[in-house]
């Protein structure tokens, strides 16, 4: 190779090179390199390995905290607006996620769709503002815990429970046998201690008074224009203005929006597809009378 | 003869081609593109790769970044082909893109790149190459230029 060609192709190549890097600092520095991270709940909420019968987790409480997770981590996300659409799901899944909102470094934002209710209200309760349709429902500050029995159905089968345990308690809420009064006020006691959790955590993040709250914790659910007049939420609006306020609070007058969410393949389609079919057609109420975990039987949905 | 001007046509074997195309490519992926592609993986891959996550939309810096990118592509096999009628890869293989009427010029070497920006329309253009006898591209013939294998002796 001559000298002429080695320079002109080293010339070529330092050229580009400043080109791209040159482009690179603008792309990096420049004002649109904000971003909203939208964070979408929606469906019933659990974490990944919770199995609530007759229900389908659709919001796993791992990835939404990963989620919340990454966009405090990536300097270049500047607010979090929380997608909600989603009537509540288990308590515990509820909590860590509202935890997480909490702990953001980064303002958040909750935007309530069509329902945002219980253990969704919960999560919302704990960002920085609150924002739903004047008809959005939303509210149901309340626990539910439930589980079908069977004892009856088998009887009339001359099916017959016989239970062996050690402790007195461990076939409390099993489906084979009828529940005792006393049963019952143990598990209500536990459920009426999630319920004050409930209510002390949207005290604490509503800025509310927790006998005001106590008397809106019935469980009952409010439209998005009560709510408002409750203090529930703060704004009455569309995503377009949760947006808008989100980047308010974050201090930026442009920004794009980064959707995260589960990429889906053709593969993961198929095995969704196939997922759908097994659950409705095995997990029915076939696969119910086969539960003989006890501890798995009975859910607590926030 | 004039530089550049074909007398007696002696094609790049194919295989040739697809290697000069693979060391350009590294060329430009790897030298060129570095800070582009650093730019690009923390600000606009890292989420989808990382977390399997799809932006809502494309946003405007991956439409300026893509842009950028199909320029700096078809600009490096521009000007090195006009220039010096080669480019790295052909220099390592010993190949040179010369005119079939008179010395090439930049607007002829322009066009024989311009599918380059496009994987699809690059990919359109490589199958024309495969099924012709020359293993020229479309462009190629549409340019009025080819791609010759140098001769050992040739030092050019």
């Amino acid at each position: 190779m001559t000298q002429g060609k080695f320079s002109t192709i080293i010339t070529v190549i330092v050229i580009l090179y400043l080109v791209s890097y040159l482009t690179s600092k603008f792309i990096v520095e420049d004002g649109i390199s904000n971003k909203i991270a939208v964070i979408p709940i929606e469906g019933t909420i659990g974490s990944s390995s919770t199995k609530v019968p007759f229900q389908k987790i659709d919001a796993s409480s791992e990835k939404i905290i990963s989620y919340i997770k990454d966009a405090n981590e990536n300097k270049y996300i500047k607010g979090i607006l929380l997608d909600i659409n989603s009537p509540g799901g288990t308590v515990v899944a509820s909590r860590e996620i509202a935890e997480a909102v909490k702990k953001s470094n980064k303002p958040v934002v909750a935007f309530i769709n069509e329902i945002g209710t219980s253990g969704a209200y919960w999560i919302a309760s704990a960002s920085d503002k609150i924002i739903s349709d004047q008809l959005s429902i939303t509210g149901s500050i309340g626990v539910i815990a439930g589980y079908l029995e069977f004892s009856e159905l088998f009887e009339k089968y001359g099916v017959t429970y016989e239970s062996l345990k050690s402790g007195k308690y461990k076939d409390i809420a099993s489906p084979f046998k009828k529940m005792t009064e006393e049963e019952r006020n143990i598990l209500q006691k536990k459920l009426d201690l999630i319920h004050k959790r409930f209510i002390e955590a949207v005290a604490e993040n509503r800025d509310l008074s927790k006998n005001s709250v106590e008397k809106l914790a019935t469980g009952i659910y409010f439209l998005g224009e009560e709510a408002k007049d409750l203090g529930l939420i703060d704004i009455l609006g569309t995503k377009e203005l949760a947006i808008n306020i989100t980047k308010e609070l974050a201090n930026i007058s442009e920004a794009s929006l980064v959707e995260y969410k589960e990429a889906i393949g053709i593969f993961d389609l198929l095995s969704q597809i196939g997922a759908h079919s097994s659950f409705y057609i095995g997990k029915g109420i076939g696969s119910s009378l086969k539960e003989i975990d006890i501890s798995k039987n009975l859910e607590i949905i926030s | 003869m004039k530089k550049g001007l074909l007398n007696k046509t002696n094609y790049a074997p194919l295989w040739k081609r697809i290697v000069a195309f693979i060391i350009d490519w590294i060329v430009i992926g790897f030298i060129i593109l570095l800070p582009l592609g650093s730019a690009g993986k923390s600000k606009l891959s890292s989420l989808s790769e990382t977390l399997q996550v799809t932006p809502t939309k494309l946003t405007s810096e991956m439409i300026i970044v893509s842009i950028i990118i199909a320029i700096i592509m078809i600009l490096y096999w521009t000007i090195l082909e006009y220039k010096i009628h080669q480019s790295v890869g052909k220099i390592l293989m010993r190949l040179q893109v010369v005119s079939k009427t008179k010395s090439l010029t930049l607007w002829q070497c322009l066009v024989r790149n311009l599918t380059k920006f496009s994987s699809p329309l690059l990919f359109l253009d490589v199958i024309y190459m495969l099924i012709t006898r020359s293993h020229q591209r479309f462009l190629e013939k549409t340019s009025n230029t080819e791609v010759i294998e140098l001769s050992k002796h040739d030092t050019r």
